[in-house]
């Protein structure tokens, strides 16, 4: 599911207002494109314990709750109590889109009751309908001419046209930044009042936007939940923690630099990072703002969350913050 | 093939043997090793990985290297996510449970299947008085669920083979195999050279220890025997080539108390490898005695028969087993009076300690060669594929009880809550909201140590705002104390 990216790039700025909890873990394609979203498992039975223990540990960055959530949220579907909480928050979300592959589980019943606009991947006609209002439909193809991805986003009637015209526009305005109309095929249509469908097609090499995350927005494993402070900007603040992961969600399978911005370290005590476990060749240079910028070229994997791991030595200094975390060609 | 093990620079002797070993394995193996320090050394070609990651594109070969100390907590945990063959260095396992946060009802569980009358002592004991003698670490082993999750065990001696055995009987043992240590696979240091950087004359006679030094590995009766033999006239110095850990075993303090082994006498700390085998190459004498033993191996010993160092063992354990010409065996029964008589008999002819030492060479190179160690692994772990382990699935989330709490919470209502149950289960103590929640334990100083029976172990606990405001208490419970 490489088209994830530029799904998330289109709904974003068409429904700016928009929640997203993204269930497709283990994969989660939306995720790492989506700042602030929360992110599931649908059927965490299916989930390996392996698996399920590595998901468990990551909470959702300090700014994750800006929006009135709670802070420091777990995955949801791997704690009940937690999972309670969650939907006890998101039932008073005036605009939540849930993502997921496959039916939705039957906790979020309330939530799709309420109104919750439902983005499924793959096709979703003759399927039974989810629970709540009558739902129209906009069919949505991203991925390349060579590999099509169908997404279907469930949402009321009346606002199909509207929607599919600003994603339509969102469409066109990617494209244009992201080589035109040489490097994608852009069109759709409104068939009915209640039935749309768009393509935002890569014509030749898959082809993802640039991702560049605040630190304070990361899926993270450290110890306590840290708070963003003043001081620490967008940052994640790493306290005294020596390693730490983060959950990008899925990304496209392909080669691309991975560069983390840090604020704190000390030049000769540089930290090493990691791509799903395993180290990275890196590199690094300080910038003009002071800071240092971690670099290594990665190839990420398909159809799982991809990690990025960070390690201090134990000599280095405590206290430095992880500004943010870039993903580009 | 996967190896959970730690690694240098961590510092202990299980590191070092596993960076060895994973040298060997490469030849008949892709290697990579799981080790929760990232930035540990592994061998060239060796790939290290994040444990919490280790499953993914992990193949069916497993091999864990598990010893008595919480450095191999991410070891056990790793074992029971991805079952593989075990190498158990040290069958006690207690210290390890006891170090990284295990269940007390699982360890209560483990000193009960290996020794269940004990264990009802013991346990209560250690229950409800917090009281943990040494005895416990040697009587309990919690090797059952070792025993239990692995397609097969290795132990380096059969001394440990036939203690599991006794503990846990010949059904739950079938698969352990007895693999020795090896030796140490490069080059050490000659003699000579050695000497030459530590500042040791050529000619002195040097006795030397080395590792951690714990009350087991008897200093009481080197000190003694040292003692004896300098006033008998014997010219000597003593060195200790590792770390002294005062709250075990205080050995500067027990040194100070024999003025004429204190002048003789050095403690490095911590020695990195190759400074080890500096001293051990430059030794005349390698002693490393052990009582109790619970059939530990010792790699200082393995660098030792490597380097030519004779070598002075208790006759216990895994040391039983060496042959009595390559290595010297003392009595466990007037250890010192012996000791210092041989120390001095050698430090006159320091040609009869070299003739021990090339004879446990000779013994070692036939029998603890790494080439010959590691075939002997890949013939275990290929056998061992397709035995099954017992199962690893992640329980099912403990059940939540729900306790309506108020300015008046009494022991008894928990009591009450919680009698009849046993394991893991989450009690919310409710309340109307969280000022209440600050309020009450403000108000009562220690609330959950009076309020929680002596059978109910907190794990974890937090204030919960929603669904219903409390404090959330993740427990594990024992029988009824």
């Amino acid at each position: 599911m490489s088209g994830g990216g530029v799904l998330a790039c289109l709904l974003r700025e068409a429904l700016p207002a928009l929640r997203l909890l993204d269930l497709g873990l283990p994969a989660a394609p939306l995720l790492g494109w989506w700042p602030g979203a929360l992110c599931g498992i649908a059927d965490p039975a299916r989930l390996a314990p392996a698996e399920a223990a590595l998901l468990g540990r990551f909470r959702q960055g300090a700014h994750g709750g800006a929006w009135g959530g709670p802070q420091g949220m777990p995955i949801f579907g791997l704690d009940p109590a937690a999972d309670a909480a969650l939907l006890a928050t998101l039932e008073s979300e005036a605009a939540l889109l849930l993502a997921l592959d496959g039916v939705p589980p039957p906790a979020l019943a309330r939530l799709l009751e309420a109104g919750a606009l439902l983005l499924r991947h793959g096709r979703t006609e003759g399927l039974p309908p989810p629970p709540g209002p009558e739902r129209g439909r906009i069919m949505l193809l991203v991925g390349t001419l060579a590999r099509i991805e169908r997404w279907d986003l469930l949402l009321p009637p009346d606002a199909v046209a509207p929607v599919f015209t600003r994603l339509q526009d969102a469409a066109h305005g990617l494209a244009a930044q992201l080589g035109g109309g040489r490097a994608w095929q852009v069109g759709g249509r409104l068939v009915t009042g209640g039935l749309a469908s768009l393509g935002m097609l890569a014509i030749g090499a898959e082809r993802a936007p640039s991702l560049r995350l605040p630190g304070a927005t990361l899926w993270h494993d450290l110890p306590a939940a840290p708070a963003a402070g003043i001081e620490a900007g967008e940052g994640l603040r790493l306290g005294a923690a020596r390693q730490v992961r983060l959950l990008l969600g899925g990304m496209p399978a392909r080669q691309a630099w991975l560069r983390l911005r840090l604020r704190g370290l000390s030049p000769t005590r540089m930290p090493a990072l990691f791509l799903d476990g395993l180290r990275l060749q890196t590199q690094w240079r300080a910038d003009d703002e002071g800071s240092v910028v971690i670099e290594a070229p990665a190839r990420m994997q398909a159809g799982q969350a991809s990690l990025v791991g960070l390690a201090l030595p134990a000599e280095a200094p405590a206290g430095a913050v992880l500004l943010s975390l870039e993903f580009a060609a | 093939m996967t190896v959970w093990t730690p690694l240098p620079p961590e510092r202990n002797g299980i590191a070092d043997y596993a960076h060895g070993l994973l040298g060997g394995l490469d030849g008949h193996y892709d290697c990579r090793a799981a080790c929760d320090d990232w930035l540990a050394r592994a061998p060239e070609g060796v790939a290290l990985v994040d444990p919490a990651l280790a499953h993914r594109g992990a193949g069916p070969r497993v091999l864990h290297q598990i010893g008595n100390n919480p450095g191999h907590g991410f070891v056990l945990r790793g074992l029971r996510r991805m079952p593989g063959v075990t190498t158990l260095h040290d069958p006690g396992l207690l210290y390890l449970y006891e170090t990284t946060g295990e269940p007390a009802a699982a360890i209560d569980a483990g000193m009960a299947a290996a020794l269940p009358g004990l264990a009802a002592v013991y346990g209560r004991h250690r229950r409800e008085e917090g009281l943990q003698s040494r005895a416990n670490h040697l009587l309990f082993d919690l090797a059952g669920e070792v025993l239990a999750r692995s397609r097969a065990v290795v132990v380096h001696s059969r001394f440990a083979r036939n203690r599991l055995r006794l503990a846990h009987g010949p059904a739950a043992t079938a698969h352990v195999a007895v693999i020795p240590h090896f030796m140490p696979p490069g080059q050490m240091p000659s003699r000579g050279a050695a000497r030459a950087r530590l500042g040791l004359e050529q000619g002195e006679f040097l006795v030397l220890t080395a590792g951690f030094a714990t009350a087991a590995k008897r200093f009481d009766w080197l000190i003694a025997a040292l003692d004896m033999a300098l006033a008998h006239g014997a010219r000597l110095r003593w060195i200790h080539a590792g770390a002294e850990r005062a709250e075990e075993y205080a050995l500067g303090a027990a040194i100070a108390e024999r003025p004429a082994v204190a002048a003789i006498a050095r403690v490095t700390g911590y020695c990195e490898e190759t400074v080890l085998d500096d001293h051990i190459a430059a030794a005349d004498v390698l002693v490393n005695l052990r009582f109790p033993s619970s059939g530990e191996s010792s790699g200082s010993l393995a660098r030792a028969f490597a380097a030519g160092t004779c070598c002075i063992v208790s006759e216990t354990g895994a040391y039983a087993e060496l042959p009595r010409d390559a290595v010297l065996q003392l009595p466990l029964t007037g250890t010192p009076r012996i000791l210092g008589e041989t120390l001095r008999a050698l430090a006159a002819a320091p040609d009869r300690a070299a003739g021990i030492g090339a004879l446990g060479r000779r013994f070692a190179l036939a029998e603890m060669a790494l080439p010959a160690v590691a075939a002997r692994y890949r013939e275990v772990i290929e056998e061992s594929l397709d035995r099954p382990v017992a199962g690893t699935a992640l329980p099912d989330p403990p059940p939540l009880l729900v306790l309506e709490a108020g300015a008046g919470l009494r022991p008894a209502q928990v009591a009450a809550m919680l009698a009849g149950r046993q394991g893991r289960c989450r009690l919310l103590l409710a309340m109307p909201d969280l000022p209440g929640l600050a309020a009450l334990t403000l108000d009562r100083p220690a609330l959950l140590r009076g309020l929680l029976p002596a059978s109910a172990d907190l794990l974890a606990m937090r204030v919960q705002r929603t669904p219903r405001p409390g404090l959330l208490l993740d427990l594990q419970l024992g029988w009824p104390a």
